[in-house]
């Protein structure tokens, strides 16, 4: 295939558009309003801004939590060495219902400043630099990259959530893992829909003695990539955050030579472990 | 938004929304989703419009929006996955010949299941300097990567591209173009 194939081709995919369904003018009228939501959003924010910054904000971006999830893991956040946490039998499977009230209530969403989440994001990327080999062992090249948001390191006042790849080369493939975390009192990843995604094959939720809850999915999305497979695990945490893990049988990075793997090459013991690290999360 | 600023938008809106669409749904493969990034991209868009409007360059900025709103769809398992299988996506091409109608219809599937078979990054790079003609270093740019890593991508997304094809498919896809 050449590159003028690829040109091609690709006009003449676009060749036959349907007409615009949307009106550019119905379109502003939208904006404003979402301007206006996010508004009063940060204004009730800032009404609680005691009660936000005292319970939940400053604690939580000083990484001064470690040890409030010390049921999770045994050995707890003290060890230092998250480990396998799903020995108890699942309590629910796809088929079942995920019973995991969410968000808790009387979590007051804190509002985060770009710096806070900077700071908050470097930390993470620090932890990993050492934590990450420490659960997957076999993990070489291991290569935390920025947290951010919408693209990598970049981040926003008043965004309720950080994300950001973990790179690595196991069994001599080039992969990596996902970490994304979602602040208290934010919707986040809602936990029915986890299991109700198209192509998920698994589902358990494992309820912790802490009474937060783990679910694990494995989803294959073939629909989108053909032979694809994602395993995720879900810390859904009493303090209203979400921390996720998730691993491909793929480099979702895109970087490096395409290659499948027969199977995700992360455990869920090791996912399980990234999830519940309490030195994960905002 | 000033009232001036706000005018430009919309003439922006307007005048570029089509294009988008088109980069979108060579991207993502479904033109409900396309359109579904393009409204979400003017609607951030919108949001820092005073200060993209002053750097007179907010086509690109629209590009890179785009593109990180649809690699933000694609590598969230619990947002809405794309449905990529073989149905080709409805055509307003009702006037044109049948038979070359088919030709164009076989053509996108293959097409789409060929991009479908590569990574979104690569698929993006492809798309920028493929469809949208960007130089190597404009694609670097809307990327937020080096120029090597833009030559190597596409070097790959080609490869890999051509590994998804049929042996007899290349031959195909050329002859059925127009």
């Amino acid at each position: 295939m050449s590159e003028q194939d690829v040109r091609d081709g690709l006009r003449v995919a676009v060749a036959a558009e349907p007409a615009l369904s949307f009106d550019p003018d119905a379109l502003i009228v939208r904006a404003r309003k979402e301007i206006r939501r996010r508004r009063a959003l940060v204004g009730a924010g800032a009404a609680t801004v005691v009660v936000a910054v005292t319970a939940v904000a400053v604690p939580t971006v000083l990484g001064q939590q470690r040890g409030e999830i010390t049921s999770v893991a045994p050995g707890g956040a003290s060890s230092g060495k998250p480990t396998a946490t799903v020995t108890a039998p699942p309590t629910t499977s796809a088929s079942a219902k995920v019973d995991i009230p969410w968000p808790p209530p009387n979590v007051v969403a804190p509002h985060y400043t770009a710096t806070q989440l900077k700071q908050r994001g470097t930390a993470m990327q620090n932890h990993l630099k050492t934590q990450f080999a420490e659960v997957v062992p076999n993990a070489k090249q291991v290569l935390p990259k920025q947290f951010g948001g919408e693209a990598e390191g970049a981040v926003a006042d008043g965004q309720a959530y950080l994300e950001a790849f973990t790179s690595f080369t196991i069994n001599g493939v080039r992969t990596a893992v996902d970490i994304y975390t979602s602040a208290p009192g934010t919707e986040g990843p809602p936990p029915a829909q986890q299991c109700t995604e198209g192509g998920v094959t698994q589902c358990d939720v494992v309820k912790q003695p802490d009474g937060s809850s783990v679910l694990v999915t494995t989803q294959n999305i073939d629909a989108n990539l053909h032979g694809g497979v994602i395993t995720s695990v879900l810390h859904y945490r009493t303090n209203g955050t979400v921390v996720r893990a998730a691993g491909y049988n793929y480099d979702p990075t895109g970087a490096g030579t395409f290659a499948m793997q027969p199977a995700v090459p992360v455990t869920v013991a090791q996912l399980t472990a990234l999830a519940t690290d309490p030195a994960l999360g905002i | 938004m000033r009232k001036a600023d706000e005018i430009r938008f919309r003439e922006f809106a307007r005048s570029q929304s089509v294009a988008l669409r088109r980069s979108a749904y060579l991207l993502c493969g479904e033109w409900h989703l396309a359109e579904d990034l393009v409204q979400t991209t003017l609607i951030k868009m919108h949001r820092a419009w005073p200060r993209v409007v002053r750097t007179d360059r907010p086509v690109s900025y629209a590009r890179k929006t785009l593109l990180r709103c649809w690699l933000d769809e694609r590598r969230r398992p619990w947002r809405r996955a794309e449905q990529r299988d073989g149905v080709v996506p409805e055509s307003a091409d009702a006037g044109a010949d049948p038979a070359v109608a088919v030709a164009h219809r076989d053509l996108r599937a293959e097409l789409f299941r060929v991009l479908s078979a590569i990574p979104p990054r690569q698929r993006a790079v492809l798309v920028l300097r493929f469809f949208e003609s960007l130089s190597v270093a404009e694609t670097a740019e809307a990327l937020g990567c080096s120029e090597g890593t833009v030559k190597s991508q596409t070097a790959r997304g080609l490869a890999a591209m051509k590994a998804a094809l049929d042996s007899s498919a290349p031959t195909a896809l050329r002859s059925e173009l127009p």
